[in-house]
């Protein structure tokens, strides 16, 4: 780095860094990107049992067992219908709650769903 | 048939278990199956060392195949047979699921050349399906759904118990051996959601 132009360059990145985040008061929201969660189906189990994530989030079901299942809301909110062995179902959360969801084919499978 | 019965193993005795609970329901009452004997195979467990495997790789795919086929066939009668719901939608499910495992299990014989083997057991357990079927088929109303979802029971409980001791166990592929035990959950799950349909219809 030549000297003189250091500094200037630097302030420029940081700078330029600062305006792409949308400055500082916004630096709380780039950190709240919305994700994109998995949840595997196999062996007529929902892996993992318990997720966490946030509001906005996207979570995405993959039916890896033999048989067709649904990832279905305890409350109705949500609905997979069937998911045939091999595809998968997502969906966007909004609704902050502890969710308990399962399968509308196999009543012995439930997994929780924590959104906040 | 007769020869093969007259030196039973661990293995074909707990196949003869399965015949034999298979043709539970056919015999109509409950009492009769709460007065089935003691798996053999739990007495010999006890008694006697594990015998070499009775059962080859390709008797095993049939008799997987042969057993979903029965449940099917059971799960068409009772889909169309029956008036209650939960009946009616536990048959239809378990068309479904038995369907998508017999077609993971014809697709893994082909893919490993093995073509399916009927022998006596196989034969028998169909027969003795065949039986039950019609015994079930011959009731109505809510004494049908009780007899078929009776028999749903003891038959799951049966091919886990099979599963478990004999198919498992002797299966000699890896990828066979792989299938079976990805097959369990599938008959836990109908074992549990069959048991809680029977306790709302004996009540």
């Amino acid at each position: 780095m030549a000297p003189g132009v250091g500094w200037g360059a630097s302030w420029s990145v940081a700078l330029a860094a600062a305006l792409a985040l949308g400055g500082p008061g916004c630096t709380r929201r780039a950190a709240r990107e919305p994700a994109l969660h998995h949840i595997v189906i196999d062996r007529f189990r929902y892996q993992p049992a318990v997720l966490v994530v946030a509001s906005g989030d996207t979570v995405e079901w993959m039916n890896q067992d033999l048989v067709p299942h649904t990832a279905s809301a305890s409350s109705r909110s949500w609905d997979s219908q069937s998911i045939a062995p091999g595809a998968s179902w997502r969906t966007v959360v909004h609704r902050r709650a502890v969710e308990t969801y399962g399968c509308l084919f196999h009543p012995n499978m439930k997994a929780r769903l924590v959104v906040r | 048939m007769s020869r093969n019965l007259g030196n039973l193993t661990r293995s074909s005795a707990t196949l003869l278990t399965l015949l034999l609970i298979a043709g539970v329901t056919s015999c109509g009452k409950k009492t009769e199956t709460a007065n089935t004997p003691p798996p053999p195979a739990a007495e010999s467990t006890a008694t006697t060392p594990p015998p070499a495997p009775a059962v080859s790789d390709a008797n095993i795919a049939a008799i997987v195949v042969d057993a979903d086929s029965i449940d099917i066939k059971n799960g068409k009668m009772a889909r169309s047979a029956s008036k209650n719901s939960a009946v009616k939608a536990f048959a239809a499910q378990m068309i479904t699921d038995h369907t998508a495992v017999n077609k993971k299990a014809t697709d893994l014989a082909t893919k490993l050349g093995l073509t399916p083997e009927e022998n006596d057991t196989s034969r028998q357990l169909v027969a003795n399906a065949e039986a039950t079927r019609a015994a079930i088929g011959a009731k109505q109303g809510a004494e049908f759904d009780k007899a078929y979802i009776d028999n749903e029971v003891a038959y799951h409980e049966a091919v886990l118990d099979m599963l478990d001791k004999t198919l498992i166990p002797n299966a000699q592929n890896p990828d066979l051996k792989s299938l079976l035990d990805s097959v369990k959950p599938a008959f836990e799950a109908h074992l549990d959601h069959a048991k809680k349909i029977q306790a709302t219809l004996t009540k």
